[in-house]
């Protein structure tokens, strides 16, 4: 459904890898949307997806990948469609991301300074000065102390923390109206993690930004965003509003991620186990891709791929159990 | 520790190695089958002047003693004396090295323009056509026997086609019609400060052929490491950080890209630029260069001993000061380096 | 296509999947391909060369006093020289010269070269191993060319004395690769358990972690015949190498110097076959490291 409020719209987005050992189906259907203000929570492991498809959105993929079907609709256009002239306007301007590993998203041989005035010059009409100003202003925005003198840092002489906050004001430099955040405090202290989420949420509330969050940590999930989607092994198998997906999962890959996080309260209890392992995706398993680690698999559910069923308001579940007429 | 720390640590290990290379070319010397004091001596010597050689030699010395004699002349920069030329090594070592040295200097730099375009292209373009072309240019770079193109080049440029000349740095025409004035010894850099324009071409055109042979290997070199390094570079997150920005590719590869594959395959290019210079004496011994090659490929020929480990004291202090600058360049140019 | 990777202590199982799998790369490598098929077709020729050679007696030095200085023809393909000698025949009795002066060099620097590194290596940080790096540093300060002239001239000249000299200024390189790969080695449980079974150091130097580390220094080895190749005919053409009337490549391209005006031939197509001769192994070491790279063998998505 495209309403107003849509900002991303991704659609049946379908993805393989060409490898030397054989074709990877890396997404086979994904589709999400992405609403104005909204902190989209994208949730899964290792390996589901999520990264690729953020690098999707930005068409940032490597020589090998191949689009094979679906369209992303950002702000009512196929992305999929626009030159990669036009991706180098949207990329950093409409829509930034930051990366999971500060210390290696930053050319260890350029300052801050080189780097964050060339991204403000790249997107805004303005000369070096001026640019340097506002770089300026961003870097103190986003937290950083004495920011004249960190314009002539290098990136190894920052702490992890400070490399992510930089990152950060590159990515907002230009008031995207996306912003992908993939895996932003995976590499970091706990302190620091709690400190760089409150950036986040911080500067989405001053620029009305979306974010994209990408993590494999339901905690974090728990703490920023609003709307999660969950993706197994290049499938989105439930999306739900944060509260909802909580109390009331209903795909059983869900149910067992949720059930598999310890809490102070299940002390003393055996920690839950989905058993079985992620598959690989030169062959994926048939039908619903889930299928072979299922405690509530079906026939059906090695034929055929599952339906993406509405299960209330704002509830969707691909998922057999919830077929209507089944 | 600063850099000055650094810096004469390493010159005080550069010392040690020279010391080391000294020894070794002294005790070498000392084995030659052919005994010096009679090829001193010159044609049929009498045995009386053979004697006189050897005392004037210094050979009659017990091995020791000639070794610590040895050690103080070169500290006091003798080399020792030619035994064709009767005259100090070390002179006639100064008076031939700017023609060396603009031979190898005019072939680096034919080298490096071609060379790093060459291999931030064929990074790029990683496993196309460009791509498998430019290697294989580069690993005939590396192979071709330096000799051996000095002479075909001289075939097709000067026998069959002759648009170039055969052999020296100027024609013999300008040694007297425009004789260029000796300053830097660098026949480009005199000839155009005294505006010495018919001289200048033609030092230019001499040059052309012999820099071009010289330019082979570290071209080869060039393409190959720059191509190594771009590749490893462009997997890099930053780049993909910086694609991220939205920042134009041309941006990225030529600016942050290059500089980063240039770091490394630094040490390697600057070593290619000090072996050339074994490539510049087989190239002056083919076209005449009347640098230090020809001088030591004339002692080869005339076996001319002490000429030949002079010149290779010399070419080793050359080549470890090469070394040590390099390492100090590195240093200096990426911050990342702790010293 | 999961490798079964053995922990006892010779890693030779694994070796040999390992080079199953580089024969496999290199053989979907149309370059590496090309250039083995080209070193067996040299390698060919060299051996069979009394055979195939149309003039061999040639390489005796007799002038054929009517023959002289032939263009190339169907009869004299490469043509003839001074002597009236057939110059293709000339080059391919030297074929056996270049190759075997390159295989005796490399395999005198390794001998050298490998048993010192492997020391240094294995007695890392020792007095022993600063004295080898130091006397390997001092070998390392001259470009090889120039050392090799040095001793070439102090033994006289002549193609033994070529190769002497040349794999002296060798040998540095393979200690260099060999105290690498020997310093790595020694962290090895299987190293740490038989010194705890008491064996001898030396034992476990020569018996245990010297083959196993000698494999990266083959494969660097099998490259380097080339470049020896083109350093020994570097030698003999300044006039220290092989004499006449020995058909060696260096030496005829010097031999063939003078004439270059009106007879190219001479100088030409030895020195045409050194080239080839050095670039096919080049290629083929190149192709080598292509395929011993473990981060173009691209693992699973996972």
């Amino acid at each position: 459904m495209n309403r107003l409020s849509d900002l991303l719209s991704v659609r049946n987005l379908m993805l393989h890898f060409v490898t030397y050992y054989g074709v990877v189906k890396a997404l086979d259907g994904v589709s999400f949307d992405v609403r104005r203000e909204d902190v989209f929570g994208l949730v899964g492991e290792t390996g589901c997806g999520k990264t690729v498809t953020s690098l999707t959105i930005l068409k940032l993929l490597p020589e090998n990948a191949m689009i094979v079907g679906g369209e992303i609709i950002f702000k009512g256009e196929n992305l999929l469609d626009k030159s990669e002239e036009e991706m180098r306007d949207i990329r950093g301007g409409k829509i930034s991301m930051i990366f999971q590993d500060p210390s290696t998203s930053l050319n260890p041989l350029f300052t801050v300074k080189d780097q964050l005035v060339r991204v403000l010059l790249t997107h805004q009409k303005i000369n070096k000065e001026e640019a340097y100003r506002r770089g300026i202003n961003l870097l103190r925005s986003v937290g950083l102390p004495d920011p004249e003198r960190l314009m002539g840092f290098y990136p190894f002489e920052l702490s992890g923390g400070m490399q992510q906050r930089v990152m950060i004001a590159i990515a907002i430099s230009s008031n995207p109206d996306l912003l992908i955040a993939d895996e932003p405090t995976s590499n970091l202290d706990v302190t620091i993690q709690a400190q760089i989420l409150d950036l986040i949420k911080r500067c989405r509330e001053e620029t009305e930004a979306s974010v994209l969050f990408i993590t494999h940590d339901f905690g974090i999930v728990t703490e920023i965003c609003n709307r999660v989607g969950v993706m197994y092994a290049g499938t989105m198998a439930e999306i739900a509003p944060l509260r909802e997906l909580l109390t009331d999962p209903l795909h059983p890959y869900t149910k067992g991620l949720l059930a598999s996080i310890p809490t102070p309260g299940k002390r003393g209890e055996r920690l839950h186990m989905i058993r079985g392992m992620v598959p690989e995706l030169i062959k994926p398993p048939s039908g619903c891709r889930f299928h072979p680690r299922c405690p509530s698999v079906m026939d059906v559910c090695r034929m055929k791929s599952p339906p993406t069923v509405k299960i209330g308001e704002e509830h969707l579940v691909t998922c057999h159990l919830y077929e209507t007429g089944a | 520790m600063g850099i000055h720390t650094y810096v004469a640590k390493r010159i005080a290990l550069s010392a040690l190695v020279i010391l080391g290379t000294i020894t070794v070319t002294f005790f070498l010397s000392r084995m030659v089958p052919s005994d010096p004091a009679a090829l001193w001596a010159g044609q049929h010597p009498t045995i009386e002047e053979v004697r006189k050689a050897r005392v004037m030699l210094g050979l009659d010395q017990p091995l020791h003693v000639q070794y610590f004699s040895y050690l103080t002349k070169l500290m006091q920069g003798d080399l020792g004396v030619s035994i064709r030329f009767k005259r100090g090594i070390l002179g006639d070592l100064f008076f031939y090295l700017p023609a060396t040295l603009e031979l190898i200097i005019a072939g680096f730099i034919i080298a490096l323009a071609i060379g790093i375009p060459l291999g931030v292209i064929s990074a790029v373009k990683e496993n196309k056509i460009i791509d498998h072309l430019t290697r294989t240019v580069a690993i005939a770079g590396a192979s071709i026997p330096v000799f051996w193109l000095g002479i075909v080049f001289q075939i097709i440029f000067f026998g069959m086609l002759g648009i170039l000349p055969l052999t020296g740095r100027v024609s013999s025409e300008i040694v007297i019609t425009n004789p260029i004035k000796r300053i830097t010894g660098f026949y480009l850099i005199d000839s155009l400060v005294t505006s010495n324009w018919p001289a200048f071409t033609s030092a230019l055109v001499h040059l052309l052929l012999p820099a071009i042979v010289i330019a082979t290997y570290p071209l080869g070199l060039c393409v190959r490491m720059v191509r190594a390094s771009m590749i490893e570079v462009l997997r890099e997150n930053y780049i993909r950080a910086a694609r991220a920005s939205g920042i134009p590719e041309r941006t990225i590869i030529f600016r942050y890209a290059l500089k980063n594959a240039i770091v490394p395959a630094f040490t390697a290019i600057g070593l290619s630029f000090a072996y050339s210079i074994t490539g510049a004496f087989l190239v002056e011994f083919i076209f005449s260069w009347g640098g230090v090659g020809s001088y030591i490929t004339y002692a080869i020929a005339t076996i001319d001993y002490p000429v030949i480990v002079g010149v290779t004291l010399f070419v080793c202090v050359f080549y470890v000061a090469i070394n040590l600058i390099l390492d100090v360049l590195q240093a200096v140019v990426d911050p990342r380096v702790k010293y | 296509m999961a490798r079964k990777v053995s922990l006892s202590p010779s890693l030779g199982r694994r070796r040999f999947s390992e080079a199953r799998i580089i024969a496999y790369v290199l053989r979907s490598d149309p370059l590496s391909v090309g250039a083995i098929a080209l070193i067996l077709l040299i390698i060919f020729a060299g051996v069979l060369a009394p055979l195939i050679a149309p003039y061999k007696e040639d390489i005796l030095g007799i002038p054929r006093p009517g023959y002289k200085f032939l263009p190339p023809s169907l009869d004299h393909l490469f043509g003839t020289d001074y002597f009236g000698r057939d110059v293709f025949s000339l080059v391919l009795m030297g074929t056996r010269i270049s190759l075997m002066a390159g295989l005796v060099v490399v395999i005198l620097s390794l001998l050298i070269g490998c048993p010192l590194g492997v020391i240094a290596g294995y007695f890392r940080g020792t007095v022993v191993d600063e004295v080898i790096m130091r006397v390997t540093d001092i070998f390392l300060a001259l470009p090889p060319l120039l050392l090799a002239i040095v001793i070439a001239a102090t033994l006289g000249p002549g193609l033994e004395n070529a190769m002497i000299a040349t794999a002296i200024s060798w040998w540095p390189w393979y200690t260099r690769l060999m105290r690498a790969q020997a310093a790595s080695l020694r962290e090895r449980p299987f190293v740490e358990a038989a010194r705890g079974l008491g064996v001898g150091e030396l034992v476990i130097v020569f018996r245990h972690i010297l083959p196993n580390a000698v494999a990266p220094v083959i494969v660097q080895a099998t490259m380097d015949i080339g470049s020896a190749i083109l350093l020994t005919s570097a030698l003999s053409f300044l006039g220290l190498g092989a004499q006449p009337p020995t058909p060696e490549w260096g030496l005829m391209v010097n031999l063939g110097r003078p004439y270059i005006r009106n007879y190219w031939w001479y100088a030409t197509f030895p020195g045409l076959a050194i080239f080839i001769t050095v670039m096919v192994f080049n290629v083929l070491g190149d192709g080598l490291r292509k395929a011993l790279d473990p981060r173009l063998r691209i693992r699973r998505a996972g």
